[in-house]
């Protein structure tokens, strides 16, 4: 499924990703992001992504936050600029191929070929020295905590991947470059869809309001906002406009008007 | 000694002759092509072996380079995927065996036993030899192998073989470190061994070789009997019966006897016309000498 802008849209290969969309894959789907340069990013069962910013140019460059899932970032160049950020930790690939898992706040990265950088999730990255991870290397960590980086990934984490991360990804992306395929337009997204966008993290969850205001105006959806409040309260104003309207000055007794001095 | 005893002497005697003549020639080219059946057998099972060693190594093992980073497929490894397809052979021929019998392999059941260490030796003692072939006796009958070197020529053997700190992680975890290192550079570490029965073909050739001795042996039975027939009634009947007239009518009896019977043009036909021609002249000068 892919959210872009308030609109819900299915998913067909070929669709060119934009900033700002959010791609959910289904419990038995695999989808694949490929990139100019021939970086290529694979995106496991269940997995969860905003693309918060995809910068176009030569080198594969993008910020993605990614909730919970599988994703396997292949062919990664040395000028290439990715950077996936998540719950556990934030991923940036230097060169080659990393394969990482998240879900129940544990995430677990096994770095195929080439160096991957990890830091600690943006709220707690300066507190958390970043690690470098070499070919081989295989790294388990819960939020805020530090892993033992080993020299194999464990038979959980194997087991957990799709079968394809296994293998070498294959390149889709010459069937497309010449022909652009738009996405089917479903309906518009409901509060239950974004629901993990809205309650994210504040730097996920503030951009949201702007994106998602014209929704309120939706009984079900603002319904669903004003109960969740406390999980967004930027919401608040928009919800509630009247509460942050300037106030009028009281009028003031004719007599207690201070005399002007000069 | 009557005709026909002369006559069935002279037929055993031939028969014999050409029944052990023809036995004993079919009887070697049997045997012999038997024993070349089992040669090309053998070969044929080398070469598929190798065939398989080869596919593996250039086109499945490529292609599972990158699952090969999480979990060791002994799929990727030629000795196992020649093992596993000739495996699959042996179910409909179980008497046929293929082993890359090695002295320190990394899978355990490659390892050489006791007759196949001995060949995997004299194969690393002398280095110019390319293949040895032999026979012995085993459970289900006597076999007969061939064998071929295994020896490491290429670098990337080693990438496994060498030391258990170079091999991927993921082939100690699945065979420990015991066992399958410290291979070197064109050594000879194992053999190639096929082993083929040679029981079934030279069985197949013993029962060709009895249908072949009974087929003739009865055709021969059925020439004896037809050309027995054919002498009692073409040859010995008439002239038995001539001679018996010949003896009457030599005695001066059954003179007014009718002229034999002439139904053949043959010189059985042309004897019997003789005779009455020899009658009637006998007749006539016994009737003028009366006169």
């Amino acid at each position: 499924m892919l959210v872009r802008g308030v609109t819900r849209y299915a998913l067909a290969e070929g669709v060119r990703l934009q900033s700002g969309d959010i791609v959910e894959v289904g419990d038995k789907g695999l989808a694949q992001i490929e990139f100019p340069d021939g970086a290529t990013l694979a995106l496991g069962a269940g997995t969860r992504m905003l693309a918060v910013s995809m910068p176009r140019g030569k080198a594969a460059s993008g910020n993605f936050y990614v909730t919970q899932g599988t994703l396997k970032i292949a062919g990664v160049r040395k000028d290439a600029r990715l950077r996936f950020v998540t719950p556990v930790f934030t991923l940036q690939p230097a060169e080659g191929v990393a394969v990482a898992l998240v879900a129940g706040g544990e995430g677990s990265i096994f770095v195929e070929s080439g160096e991957t950088r990890l830091d600690g999730p943006p709220a707690k990255g300066a507190a958390t020295a970043p690690v470098r991870l070499k070919s081989g290397d295989f790294l388990t960590l819960k939020a805020g905590q530090k892993g033992a980086v080993a020299s194999r990934p464990s038979q959980a984490f194997i087991g957990a991947l799709p079968k394809a991360f296994l293998d070498t990804l294959p390149s889709r992306m010459a069937r497309y470059k010449e022909r652009e395929v738009q996405p089917r337009q479903l309906e518009l997204a409901t509060y239950a869809e974004v629901e993990t966008w809205l309650k994210g993290p504040p730097d996920v969850r503030r951009p949201m309001v702007k994106r998602f205001e014209q929704r309120a105006s939706d009984p079900a959806f603002r319904a669903a906002l004003i109960a969740n409040l406390r999980f967004h309260p930027e919401w608040d104003p928009v919800l509630y406009p009247e509460k942050y309207e300037p106030k009028e000055p009281a009028a003031d007794p004719a007599g207690a008007r201070p005399a002007a001095t000069k | 000694m009557k005709l026909i005893v002369k006559f069935n002497l002279v037929f055993i005697l031939v028969f014999l002759l050409g029944l052990g003549a023809a036995g004993t020639i079919s009887n070697e080219l049997l045997q012999k092509n038997a024993r070349e059946e089992i040669v090309l057998n053998a070969r044929l099972v080398m070469e598929s072996a190798l065939a398989a060693r080869a596919y593996t190594s250039t086109q499945v093992g490529p292609l599972l380079q990158t699952q090969m980073k999480y979990k060791f497929l002994p799929q990727s490894v030629p000795a196992y995927s020649a093992t596993e397809i000739f495996n699959g052979l042996r179910k409909t021929f179980p008497e046929y065996a293929y082993k890359e019998a090695t002295l320190n392999p990394t899978n355990p059941r490659n390892r050489a036993n006791d007759w196949e260490a001995d060949i995997v030796h004299q194969f690393r003692n002398v280095s110019d030899r390319l293949e040895l072939v032999g026979e012995r006796d085993t459970p289900t009958g006597k076999a007969f192998y061939i064998a071929r070197p295994i020896q490491i020529k290429a670098e990337a053997c080693l990438y496994c073989h060498s030391t258990v700190d170079a091999a991927p992680k993921t082939l100690v975890d699945q065979y420990g470190p015991a066992n399958g290192f410290g291979w070197k550079l064109n050594e000879v570490i194992g053999a190639q061994i096929v082993s083929v029965p040679t029981d079934v073909p030279i069985a197949r050739a013993n029962r060709a070789f009895r249908t072949f001795m009974i087929s003739l042996t009865a055709v021969f039975a059925f020439i004896f009997i037809a050309l027995n027939l054919m002498l009692w009634y073409m040859v010995i009947r008439p002239v038995t019966r001539l001679s018996r007239l010949a003896d009457q009518v030599s005695q001066g009896e059954n003179m007014d006897a009718p002229d034999f019977e002439v139904k053949s043009r043959d010189e059985i036909g042309v004897l019997t016309q003789s005779f009455n021609r020899m009658k009637k002249s006998l007749v006539q000068a016994m009737k003028m000498l009366e006169a």
